[in-house]
């Protein structure tokens, strides 16, 4: 029954209104008498109102506790979804990946280390062959000398042949090759210095190159170690946030567990209004019979009507204050359970990491983490490549500059010859070729002279071809080396990253239904608690019923003045030993003892506690036989 | 196995408040409205413990605490009164007749879950 069909019982004004006349030329006890009929029919109606009002509110009162089980099911799913984020981050696959990634990043320091040891060797290596071929120039530059004095004996050979004449026949031809031989001296000479320019060209690119990499190499080592390791304590922090966050959940579980439990006791009140409404009927029904027929003492019960209606008064309006106290106890208890999984919602979010909406979290920053490292250990392999392509140009111009080495020593075998041809010849000449002699020992001095210095020259390249091949091949082993150990870091930080995307995505799913949960129990409470007025309602029917009590008691008090304390208790002593409620002995006394004052609705947790002692832990309220 | 508790109340919405707790503590609920609604049901369903209010029409808490412990199977059953009466003569007076405790309206929830598991054991 709702509660506006009630209103349609109201009682006609000009009857709850029956003014009193005590001028009347009637007396008192008959004037008396004649109203109390009027009375009577008010009486009846407030009850038959009351009554009506008590069967009405128990839907209400129903549904909501309906929505209540609904809310509470929901707010469980939810706080079961926060501690699915928190288990998920704090759980073994996690733990699985952290400490793979406290593996490989151990790995990658050591093979930095390495690298950045490899590296230093190579630029030493590099540097010392470019100081072993600096040693060539001196060498080289006495070929010259060599070259000049070879060109001036061909020139002398070949003046002191033509003064001889026919007796030297064939030093001509002994001029023409030493000044064959000064010429291809020449022509190696430059040749060499020509490659080992080139070489030392090479060298030196290749040692900037090495050098360059060098130090982008400890810039990248810092940068992925920094990298790996702010990602590890970012993890390191999130375990800690996910630690606290189990007990937030727990905490958030607490508020609303006594959120609910606030609204499980304020529905009660329904039952405890209820039953007070009905003790208020009840003592005003008892009035009834009194005023049907002729009152034997009109004044007493004229006074026996006051003292109850006024009493009751204050009962009704305490049943009213207690019924609208609890039923905003519920909207409030309601919305905050409401605002408690909203705030339990940011906390998960903020403890996964994702305190913006956009869906991005930790994880996804740590996956673009992981790609960065392995974009720079893939960059790290390929400058490895690039040196020791670099060092093979390098040991390619070496050889080269070889073959130029057994030319030289050629040409000093041959000065040797051509010496000692000289002398015979000039021996087989007579005393005429005395000059030639000297020529030929010249050249016999030139030959040793130039044995020396390709001695010199071939020493100091095949040094450098020693020093160049050894490196070569270190840098061939490191290539592949460093090749498959890059692989294998690459490999498995692949691996991992797919883990931290697989748990990123089961997390970012979580947190898109853990957001829909929370958004569609708030909706659904407010649209609840925005219908909830059964208290308004309540309080407004409740009001006019207290309206019509009060308009007998301003009818009845002419004839019956208020009396002393002590015989009002005597009167309503019946009434006092009907109570069975706590807040209804306190409204009685308070009317008894002329303090019209109000006695406040007790907050629901508390008014379950009150009453008796406790002595079992158990609450006040509680008593085990 | 789940224990079953019977609550008994004219109070459609205290028979859903005592219900929603209980079960969501893992406990079954059976509900009677009044005394002989209880009486009715405790024959043809096993009942752990009984949950009842005092004032009820057709029979009241104590006139179904002993209705109860005259039925053989339940004598030692625990059954707690819970109502608003909190005067210390309706106590003894339930107690007299066999009640186990007392509880008055308004509850927790945590102090009803308190005293089931107390006398459930």
């Amino acid at each position: 029954m709702t509660l506006a069909f009630l209103r349609r019982f109201r009682p006609d004004p000009d009857q709850s209104e029956a003014a009193i006349d005590a001028s009347s030329p009637l007396s008192a006890n008959q004037a008396l008498s004649a109203q109390f009929e009027a009375w009577h029919q008010q009486l009846l109606s407030i009850g038959g109102r009351l009554a009506l009002f008590n069967g009405s509110t128990e839907e209400e009162f129903l549904a909501i506790g309906a929505r209540l089980h609904d809310f509470y099911g929901r707010a469980g799913e939810i706080e079961g979804m926060s501690r699915q984020v928190a288990d998920l981050i704090l759980g073994d696959e996690i733990s699985r990946d952290m400490a793979a990634l406290h593996g490989i990043v151990d790995r990658i320091a050591d093979y930095l280390t390495r690298a950045e040891a490899e590296s230093d060797q190579s630029a030493t290596t590099l540097k010392t062959i470019l100081s072993h071929i600096s040693h060539v120039d001196e060498p080289l530059d006495g070929f010259r000398k060599i070259i000049k004095n070879l060109h001036m004996l061909s020139t002398a050979v070949k003046i002191e042949s033509a003064r001889l004449g026919e007796g030297a026949a064939g030093f001509n031809t002994l001029a023409d090759d030493v000044e064959r031989l000064s010429v291809s001296i020449k022509e190696k000479s430059v040749a060499i210095l020509g490659e080992r320019e080139t070489l030392s060209a090479r060298i030196g690119g290749t040692l900037a190159r090495v050098t360059a990499s060098e130090a982008e190499q400890r810039k990248n080592v810092h940068q992925i170690l920094d990298k790996t390791r702010e990602s590890l304590d970012t993890l390191a922090e999130i375990h800690g946030r996910c630690s606290e966050a189990v007990g937030i959940v727990t905490s958030s579980s607490a508020e609303t567990a006594e959120s609910i439990a606030e609204v499980v006791t304020s529905l009660q009140f329904h039952d405890i209004t209820r039953q007070q409404i009905e003790h208020v009927k009840e003592a005003l029904d008892d009035l009834v019979p009194n005023l049907a027929g002729q009152a034997a003492d009109p004044v007493k019960g004229a006074g026996e009507v006051a003292d109850v209606c006024e009493l009751q008064e204050a009962q009704l309006r305490h049943a009213r204050d207690e019924l609208s106290s609890a039923v905003v106890r519920i909207v409030e208890n309601l919305r905050a359970i409401a605002r408690q999984q909203t705030r339990l919602s940011d906390e998960t979010r903020v403890m996964a990491g994702t305190a913006d909406q956009a869906g991005s979290s930790f994880f996804a920053d740590m996956e673009s983490g992981m790609g960065r490292v392995t974009d720079v250990l893939s960059d790290n392999a390929a400058a490895n490549r690039n040196l020791a392509s670099a060092m093979e140009t390098v040991v390619a111009s070496v050889r080269d500059i070889a073959g130029f080495v057994t030319d030289i020593e050629e040409i000093g075998s041959e000065i040797e010859l051509i010496a000692l041809n000289s002398q015979v010849k000039a021996a087989n000449t007579g005393e005429g070729g005395a000059a030639l002699g000297v020529l030929a020992e010249a050249i016999q001095h030139l030959s040793v002279d130039a044995r020396a210095r390709t001695g010199a020259v071939s020493d100091t390249l095949r040094k450098v071809t020693e020093v160049t091949e050894s490196l070569s091949r270190e840098i061939d082993t490191d290539v592949s080396v460093i090749a498959e150990e890059v692989d294998g870091f690459i490999g498995e930080i692949r691996s991992l990253v797919g883990s931290v995307r697989g748990v990123n995505e089961r997390l970012l799913d979580l947190l898109c239904r853990l957001d829909s949960a929370v958004q569609s129990l708030s909706h659904d409470i407010d649209q609840a608690t925005a219908v909830m007025t059964v208290h308004e309602t309540s309080a407004a029917l409740i009001d006019e019923v207290l309206a019509e009590i009060n308009g007998v008691v301003g009818a009845v008090r002419p004839f019956a003045p208020a009396t002393t304390a002590h015989a009002k208790e005597l009167r309503l002593r019946e009434l006092a030993e009907r109570y069975t409620m706590h807040s209804e002995r306190k409204v009685h006394d308070a009317m008894i003892s002329g303090n019209g004052a109000r006695v406040e609705p007790m907050p629901a947790l508390f008014a379950a506690s009150a009453g008796v002692a406790d002595d079992d832990g158990l609450g006040d309220n509680v008593e085990l036989f | 196995m789940a224990k079953t508790i019977m609550t008994v109340d004219d109070s459609a919405s205290v028979r859903q408040m005592v219900a929603f707790t209980l079960k969501q503590n893992g406990y079954d609920v059976v509900e009677a409205v009044d005394g002989k609604d209880a009486l009715g049901k405790l024959g043809g369903t096993k009942v752990d413990m009984v949950i009842t209010d005092l004032n009820m029409p057709n029979l009241d808490g104590i006139g179904l605490i002993k209705g109860v412990r005259g039925l053989p199977a339940y004598r030692f059953t625990p059954i707690i009164m819970l109502t608003t009466e909190s005067q210390d003569a309706k106590k003894a007076e339930g107690k007299a007749a066999g009640a186990t405790g007392w509880i008055v309206k308004p509850f927790k929830p945590e102090q009803l879950v308190a005293v089931v598991k107390k006398v459930l054991g």
